[in-house]
């Protein structure tokens, strides 16, 4: 069989700077000078950044070797090269870019969090979102240790045509994503139209050490805290359903971004279980879990769970069913532990191709500037020609 | 349930195995029961009611745990017909659970005090731990019923100290397998710290259960969820596999089962939906990172869970349709022998054996409602 | 019996030094070329998990299979870990190098002649109706 031939949506590319400096030029000066200051605190050390959980890969490098530019600069912040690496190979119709990973806002020192957040937000619409081509759009950061400020983030750049998702990563507040503390982002998020979404290892901050990343303790390998990531996800997931978020703002959406998929099968047959009891203890779940999954969520599709046998894994989604319509094509570019997408091709059914690669991400992101189907995108280009 | 299933014992005869229940929450009705097992000092120390005016003066022995089901912690009808707390009379227990369910063997695993490994004091929370299981020999492994067994409960929060309790208390024929409760040192369980135990159990032949629940608030620096704190007890529940599967693939990945290629570990309380997910996330990052994190994995993930761990199906109450279930699980040959009958009697959320036979296929109900557990646990051999 | 291979000279042996590695496009494939300890080996540039370009990585070694809480390096210079997932092979014969998969990278024989490399491959057919009709 041959591959998928028709238009991409990668919905998890991470771009990034060159130099710390194209960022801190947004910075008020009195945090400027914090900024350069802290230059010599430690030797390779961003500035920009808080300490992760431990836990390096094989010579430091967590991007492909091979997406380093021409240049020699960090992978991900040549938009030429992205172009020339995977827009164009790909067919990528669009791609939405999130930041290498987004962890500004946990910076410790809660206001140079926010004015860093806010100076990375500015960076991007700068340096990417101004380039002549409408195939990449931008996520919007959000400084998650004070949701209110946040929630002007997004009424900030609510009009941005290429702003297709505001961004949560990083855990500031110290409770669930779902938690009414977060719920001014839902509320401006909806008020706007803008789809949230959350990305995974967030939690390794030292926020983290109130959200962890794993239950039952700190993970001791990288092993064990990459098999477990998608946990704290699971638990935000369940956390907007116990608080309501999709019954007070129905028109918000959520892109669930680097969990895996077979962990979810298991998790929405508990919830759903448990429907009773949710009722129970709040009066605010009036759906199953998992209708309000299929109505208002979206998973992407890296790291794809990989069987010896790719059809076990179609055969273990299709026990639960429903899933061609909640997966949302990505690749992670750069870093290591990427999806090529033929290889996704092959492991997915055929029947499910034009709505994982493209239509699911269209829908999601509430885009009409570009077809809705690969249909009608085919006619479309067929047209020009 | 009376039908009788047999297995084939090492010779290859058939052997007459009945079902067996192989998790059961039995505690004691009052501390004051459990009294004249622990050490003098504690005893004083708790003191009794009355001790005070107005019926007080009784330190509560246990602590409460911080999520409860709304519902309440145990089956409404469980109690004893004179209002004793659910799991603490045998009279009731052999007649709800033995009899009417038809279960020919029975594995105590305590209820409340499983978590003792957890409590702030290390002095105390080993003397209630070596107490506990003192009273369960006393009170219910000592010829009270033919058809109970127990479990040891494991101090892991000191574990050299707890590899002398498994070996002492792992001395008693009725004693089959030991119970990792609380999470003692806040440590995923595969953790170096806690080898030694796995080293006693080894040389013991006693099989590891875990049981959910371990890593509960406030006493662990661990927490029994990811992402924080829920808010409900619904949430908590249903993101109870979670600490669990930390701690199996922990154990995987730092060599426990490598190491010891006769040690069994059961996992009690997540039900059996969450296989999948952890298998094929962890073999896809055991290709990625074994060789320099864990270069003693001569076996992925699966492999080693295939051969040497059990899940019980308590609780089955948040499966799925029974065929949705079995689509799901069948992607793993084999999995019917990993696959392991428990009620979880009396709690709110036990099974009856008769609903777990019919729920799961007829070609697994052999090993799922006997034979699993008559190959897992150190039955005794007269 | 199998259609014979061909031999296809890739350059001198001076262009091939200890301890380095280049791709080249060899009979219509991408392939690495590595010397290491001596030896030169010769693989295709695509990784047997998800095709990755794994010859951009230098050879390496490991930890080898060991009794728990012990880590033993070894294998200097003949792991080719991959740039994507990091999966790890045996460059002398593209073995991975962790149980139970039976994914291979593709190696192909390669020798000193006359002081030149040469390479045994299948040229794919394209390119050798090309070089046929130049």
């Amino acid at each position: 069989m041959n591959g998928y031939a028709g238009p991409r949506i990668d919905t998890d590319v991470h771009h990034t700077w060159k130099t710390d400096a194209e960022v801190v030029q947004y910075l008020p000066a009195r945090w400027r000078e914090f900024a350069d200051g802290m230059m010599s605190n430690w030797p390779g050390r961003s500035r920009l950044e808080p300490s992760l959980l431990f836990s390096p890969l094989p010579n430091g490098f967590t991007n492909r070797i091979d997406s380093i530019p021409p240049s020699g600069g960090p992978p991900a912040s040549e938009y030429g090269f992205m172009v020339e690496q995977l827009i164009e190979p790909f067919n990528m119709r669009r791609i939405v870019v999130s930041f290498e990973i987004g962890l500004q806002p946990g910076v410790t020192n809660v206001e140079f969090a926010a004015e860093l957040t806010r100076a990375v937000n500015r960076w991007q619409v700068e340096y990417w979102m101004s380039l002549p081509d409408d195939r990449v759009h931008g996520s919007l950061l959000l400084p998650t240790q004070q949701p209110e400020l946040a929630a002007a983030e997004i009424r900030r750049y609510a009009d941005h045509p290429k702003i297709a998702e505001a961004l949560l990563v990083v855990n500031g507040a110290g409770k669930p994503f779902g938690h009414p503390v977060y719920h001014p982002i839902y509320e401006a998020a909806a008020e706007v139209g803008m789809p949230v979404g959350i990305h995974t290892v967030g939690d390794t901050t030292p926020f983290g050490t109130l959200t962890h990343t794993s239950a039952g303790g700190l993970p001791n390998t990288r092993f064990e805290r990459r098999s477990l990531m998608a946990q704290p996800v699971h638990h935000y997931w369940s956390s907007y359903v116990v608080h309501g978020v999709f019954e007070k703002w129905p028109n918000l959406h959520l892109l669930l971004k680097e969990t895996g998929v077979t962990g979810w099968v298991s998790l929405l047959w508990e919830l759903d279980a448990c429907y009773d009891l949710l009722r129970r203890e709040s009066s605010w779940v009036r759906k199953l879990p998992s209708e309000y999954f299929r109505e208002h969520a979206m998973l992407s599709t890296q790291p794809l769970d990989e069987p010896e046998n790719h059809h076990d894994l179609i055969e273990v989604l299709e026990s639960q069913g429903g899933w061609e319509n909640s997966l949302c094509f990505a690749t992670d570019y750069p870093h290591h532990d990427t999806d090529n997408p033929n290889y996704i091709a092959k492991r997915i059914p055929q029947a499910w191709w034009d709505k994982v690669f493209y239509e699911n991400a269209v829908r999601a992101y509430g885009w009409t500037d570009i077809p809705a189907t690969v249909h009608e995108f085919e006619a479309a280009t067929s047209l020009v020609h | 349930m009376s039908e009788l299933l047999t297995t084939s014992a090492p010779d290859g005869a058939p052997a007459a195995v009945g079902v067996v229940d192989a998790f059961v929450h039995h505690q004691w009705n009052t501390q004051l029961d459990f009294y004249e097992y622990l050490p003098d000092g504690w005893r004083e120390y708790l003191g009794r009611p009355g001790t005070i005016r107005g019926g007080r003066g009784m330190a509560a022995a246990l602590p409460k745990p911080d999520a409860l089901p709304p519902g309440g912690m145990w089956l409404s009808d469980s109690g004893a017909p004179d209002g004793g707390v659910p799991g603490s009379d045998l009279g009731t227990l052999r007649e709800q659970l033995l009899e009417r369910q038809g279960i020919s063997r029975a594995v105590l695993g305590f209820d409340g005090v499983m978590n003792a490994p957890t409590y702030p004091n290390p002095g105390y929370a080993h003397d209630v731990v070596r107490a506990a299981n003192d009273w369960t020999v006393g009170e219910w492994l000592s010829g009270q019923d033919d058809r109970l067994y127990g479990l040891g409960l494991v101090p892991n929060h000191l574990p050299e100290l707890a590899a002398a309790e498994i070996r002492r208390i792992g001395a008693h024929p009725r004693i089959v397998g030991l119970l990792m409760g609380g999470n003692g040192l806040s440590k995923f369980f595969g953790h170096p710290l806690y080898h030694p135990i796995y080293d006693a159990a080894a040389d013991m032949d006693l099989p590891i259960v875990i049981h959910v629940g371990g890593d509960s608030p406030p006493n662990t620096l661990s927490h029994a969820t990811a992402g924080g704190l829920p808010s409900t007890f619904a949430e908590h529940y249903a993101l109870r596999a979670q600490s669990v599967q930390s701690h199996l693939l922990s154990i995987m990945v730092q060599g426990v089962l490598e190491r010891h290629r006769n040690l069994r570990v059961m996992i009690v309380g997540a039900g059996v939906t969450w296989i999948p997910g952890l298998l094929w996330r962890s073999d896809s990052d055991f290709k990625q990172s074994a060789p320099r994190e864990a270069p003693w994995m001569k076996r992925s993930p699966s492999e080693q869970f295939l051969e040497q761990v059990r899940v019980s199906t308590y609780s089955n109450r948040t499966a799925p349709a029974a065929e949705a279930l079995r689509r799901c699980l069948s992607v793993f040959p084999g999995i019917e022998n990993v696959i392991t009958f428990a009620s979880g009697y009396p709690r709110w959320d036990a099974d009856l054996a008769e609903h777990v036979a019919g729920y799961f296929p007829v070609q697994w109900r052999e090993r799922v409602m006997g034979a699993n557990a008559q190959d897992f646990y150190r039955w005794p051999t007269s | 019996m199998p259609p014979a291979l061909d031999d296809v000279v890739i350059g001198p042996e001076s262009d091939f030094p200890e301890g380095t590695h280049r791709i080249m496009e060899v009979g219509g494939r991408s392939i690495g070329i590595y010397r290491s300890n001596g030896t030169l080996y010769a693989v295709q540039n695509v990784c047997a998990h998800a095709l990755a370009p794994i010859c951009v990585s230098p050879l390496t070694g490991t930890y080898l299979p060991s009794e728990p809480d012990v880590f033993t390096y070894g294998m200097e210079g003949l792991v080719l870990r991959c740039p994507w997932h990091t999966w790890e092979f045996d460059v002398r014969d593209g073995k991975s190098l962790f149980t139970g998969d039976q994914r291979r990278l593709k190696t192909f024989p390669i020798r000193v002649q006359d002081g030149s490399v040469v390479i045994s491959l299948r040229v794919r057919r394209k390119v050798a109706v090309q070089a046929a009709t130049e």
